[in-house]
């Protein structure tokens, strides 16, 4: 493939000009069969690495990845681009969408799945028959028990590479350490793999940590902040209903700033309306949890709190990578009050279920096989064993991989259930204890006395850039002397007649 | 407020005759034979479907705060009455939007869609006015997508002509609301580099609770279609919008299929061996006929002194409850019977 052919499909498609750090090199070595490994930091286009291939290759790009909203709100994106063969395969499809998937698979160019979704072995039989020109691993340290969002769908993925007829491999991530790295080759089983690994150290980013003795304060000093930089803000936080009480309380507040609050419940409509809003700069500061980022292309965002701090480096890495991506200054700053270590610690503890529990969970399933072996489904035996998701993914992944069921049949034998009771516990307990490190590392972060960039990047690279503008709170930086540019506000206030006029007619006008 | 208008007024109009779960199948639109029957019967056909959206969660929670606050009053048979502080809360609080806008039997079935192609139409010729044409769809319905697109074959031949004239139709229709309307129905509307506003900063801009939202934009649908209607050489594009709905019978599919059994003369019980389903699914096909066709030959099933004699009863009782009026009545007279004659009767 001539570099010219794909400059202009890039033009063509998707209407940019050139390729970012990583994205050529990625994209010449999948097109010639290559596997990859990409490790490019948040907001340096990965996905592109991908959709452009898509678009040129004969046969059809798999994506698996595991946020189901975001994977349908770039399905959207895609095709208001234009790029309309591309479908998103989840368990939200209806029954008769899924059927008509499923049998015009092979003209899909682009295909989005779940991983729940790919251990459905019906899909699998219409893959093997389908010609699969790339596999993509997206947010591929979910495959490692080291990784900080495992998840164990992803074990999987090695022996469906197999049964799909071993496809040209592209594992992507924002964050992973070599230890991570190392887990997801071994897994995907691809030893020769080509690594591309940038670094995702920020340069346009001063970061700054302020700690204060109540949560009142950290209310104050955003509203400070905010009356004096009207910048394209985020402000991130743990809790859904955290995100409405303080955008309703910054409104009442800050009167000047438009806010919105963003989170997973809300539905899709309203989700697309507020990201769509923040990018035409309808909108000047976002309440939102994790949800929030994923696929947003703004790249003006000037300032990214955390009004609570994230589990671990890598979340907190990935989302201050979404300011600035224009290269111009823009500040990271992080709240921090003693207490707040709690709120991570209770979300800690309801990802898995209980070493307590386990006992009781085996009882019931050994009760339910002694009425009848057999279940319906996957969702049945979770509602009859009174699981939430996440607790019967992992359950469900380790019962099957102990010999305890087998499709949707229990298998009894004494020895192994009480080998499968210790050892369940024991990884429960170590993933725990791993997530607690984690959340130990990013404390004592926040805590640094040294430099802040220097101990945020240190775990992933050597080295790093030094800072265009200031550094951090450690080294001198102060975020009252930081100047950014302003947004703009027609201050206009219209009637809806105008309104009216100015949507129907602009166009007119001006034309 | 407006969402506890309309069910304080529910109440007032269902009094002891049905639990408060029934409020919430008449604003669902619940197509059962019983909530449309309930409809009519109390005379609560405009509310009927008017709140497509509501989640029982929400619906119980309002219950409970309007409980709680002294407004309404629950009854054993939990179904809930206004109180005195309840009336008066009706005469003192006036609506933000007139509760006569709504016209639930006429329009909960087209409501929703006309009020979809007109948002997606409007985004559509507000970007390619601007010449865009990447834009994400705010409505992704293959049935609203699909006839968008057919349409802005025919338009884009002149958009700005077309431009002109829907604008000025859109203009006059909104002119015939209250500023304040007008300006919330222009906010939800998207176009080029424009998002609309989602329900929660609709709620915020207008001082309406969240649940108030969707019914608020009904209400003001609903009238945009009577609107329409009353003056159709007015506003001949968005009668066009409104006239190509894809067609809606108010019976359901089932039932339609037993209505033409009847029409071949087939009875009740031979229909129900037909098509293997219950006599009593039957019945309830043939209660939902009669609610509907004015020309139902009630004599079929019911002889003129029956019929008389059910009447008699509930002008004694003042009560349509079935159970009520079953016990009162000679005991040849079927529940079947009854219903058939309430049905006839609330309509003729």
């Amino acid at each position: 493939m001539s570099v010219n052919i794909l400059k202009s499909q890039l033009f063509n498609q998707f209407n940019i000009t050139s390729f970012r750090e990583g994205q050529e090199e990625i994209i010449n070595d999948v097109m010639h069969g290559k596997d990859v490994l990409g490790i490019l930091p948040t907001g340096s286009g990965k996905s592109l690495c991908y959709q452009l291939p898509a678009t040129i290759m004969e046969g059809v790009t798999i994506v698996v990845s595991p946020l189901i909203s975001l994977m349908q709100d770039q399905v959207k994106q895609l095709k208001s681009t234009g790029f309309k063969s591309v479908i998103a395969l989840n368990s939200f499809l209806e029954p008769k969408e899924k059927r008509r998937a499923f049998e015009h698979l092979n003209e899909y160019k682009l295909i989005y799945i779940s991983p729940e979704f790919l251990q459905q072995s019906q899909i699998i039989d219409y893959l093997k028959n389908i010609k699969i020109s790339l596999f993509v691993v997206d947010e591929a340290h979910c495959i490692s028990q080291w990784g900080h969002e495992f998840r164990p769908d992803y074990l999987r993925l090695g022996s469906i590479l197999e049964k799909v007829n071993n496809p040209t491999v592209l594992a992507l991530s924002a964050t992973a350490t070599k230890e991570v790295q190392e887990d997801i080759i071994y897994s995907l089983n691809r030893p020769n793999i080509q690594k591309h690994i940038y670094p995702m150290d920020r340069e346009n980013i001063s970061f700054t940590v302020q700690k204060v003795n109540r949560d009142i304060e950290k209310k104050e000093i955003i509203i400070n902040l905010l009356k004096s930089h009207r910048v394209p803000t985020l402000i991130y936080f743990s809790s859904k209903r955290k995100t409405e009480e303080i955008a309703a309380f910054l409104s009442e507040n800050v009167p000047s700033h438009r806010t919105a609050f963003y989170h997973g419940d809300m539905d899709q409509l309203d989700r697309i309306t507020i990201q769509q809003q923040f990018m035409n700069d309808q909108i000047d500061v976002i309440c939102c949890t994790s949800a929030f980022g994923m696929g947003i292309n703004k790249h003006n965002i000037r300032l990214v709190l955390h009004y609570h701090f994230p589990l671990q480096i890598e979340s907190y890495i990935q989302e201050i990578g979404r300011a600035g991506r224009d290269g111009e200054s823009s500040v990271s700053l992080l709240l921090y009050t003693s207490g707040d270590e709690l709120i991570p610690n209770a979300i800690i503890g309801n990802e898995l279920p209980s070493v307590e529990t386990l006992d009781t969970i085996f009882m019931n399933l050994y009760r339910l096989y002694l009425k009848s072996p057999k279940f319906l489904s996957y969702q049945d035996m979770q509602e009859k064993l009174q699981l939430n998701e996440t607790e019967w993914r992992f359950l469900h992944y380790q019962m099957e991989k102990h010999g305890m069921i087998k499709g949707n049949k229990i298998i009894y034998q004494r020895d192994i259930w009480n080998k499968a009771l210790l050892n369940i516990s024991d990884l429960i307990k170590k993933r725990n204890l791993l997530k607690e490190q984690k959340l130990k590392e990013i404390i004592s972060w926040i805590h640094e006395e040294e430099c802040l960039r220097k101990h945020l990047y240190k775990s992933f690279q050597i080295n790093y850039k030094s800072p265009l503008y200031g550094c951090c709170s450690n080294c001198g930086f102060t975020i009252n002397e930081w100047n950014a540019k302003q947004t703009e506000v027609n201050h206009a206030t219209h009637n809806w007649e105008n309104k009216l006029r100015n949507l129907l007619l602009n166009g007119v006008q001006n034309g | 407020m407006i969402f506890d208008r309309i069910v304080i007024t529910c109440c007032s109009q269902l009094k002891t005759g049905r639990s408060v779960s029934a409020i919430y199948h008449l604003l669902k639109g619940k197509k059962s034979i019983q909530t449309v029957q309930d409809a009519h019967i109390y005379k609560l056909d405009n509310f009927y479907g008017i709140y497509k959206s509501l989640k029982k969660q929400n619906f119980d929670e309002r219950i409970d705060k309007l409980i709680s606050a002294g407004l309404v009053q629950l009854n054993d048979n939990s179904s809930a009455i206004p109180t005195a502080l309840g009336n008066e809360w009706l005469q003192e609080n006036p609506n933000s939007i007139p509760l006569r806008y709504f016209n639930g039997m006429n329009y909960s079935s087209s409501a929703t869609i006309f009020f979809e192609r007109l948002v997606l139409l409007i985004q559509t010729i507000s970007n390619s006015s601007n010449s865009n044409l990447n834009f994400i769809p705010v409505v992704d319905k293959p049935v609203v997508t699909g006839w968008v697109k057919e349409q802005y074959y025919v338009i884009k031949q002149d958009l700005h002509y077309f431009l002109q004239s829907f604008y000025d139709e859109l203009y006059d229709l909104l002119k015939c609301f209250q500023d304040q309307e007008a300006s919330m129905f222009v906010d939800s509307l998207t176009g080029f580099k424009h998002y609309g506003m989602s329900s929660y900063q609709l709620a915020d801009n207008y001082n309406l609770k969240l649940i108030d939202v969707p019914l608020a934009l009904i209400g003001i649908i609903h009238h945009m279609l009577f609107t329409i209607e009353h003056d159709t050489r007015k506003y001949p594009l968005l009668s066009h919008i409104k006239n190509e709905l894809p067609e809606y019978s108010n019976t359901t599919k089932s039932a339609t299929k037993t209505r033409e059994l009847l029409n071949c003369h087939y009875t009740a019980e031979e229909i129900s061996i037909m098509r293997n389903l219950k006599l009593n699914t039957i019945y309830d096909h043939i209660v939902e006929i009669a609610l509907y066709d004015e020309q139902f030959p009630l004599d079929n099933y019911i002889d003129e002194q029956g019929h008389q004699e059910v009447l008699n009863v509930i002008n004694r009782l003042k009560s349509y409850k079935l159970k009520d009026i079953k016990q009162e009545i000679n005991k040849e007279i079927s529940y079947f019977q009854i219903r058939l004659v309430l049905a006839v009767e609330n309509i003729t």
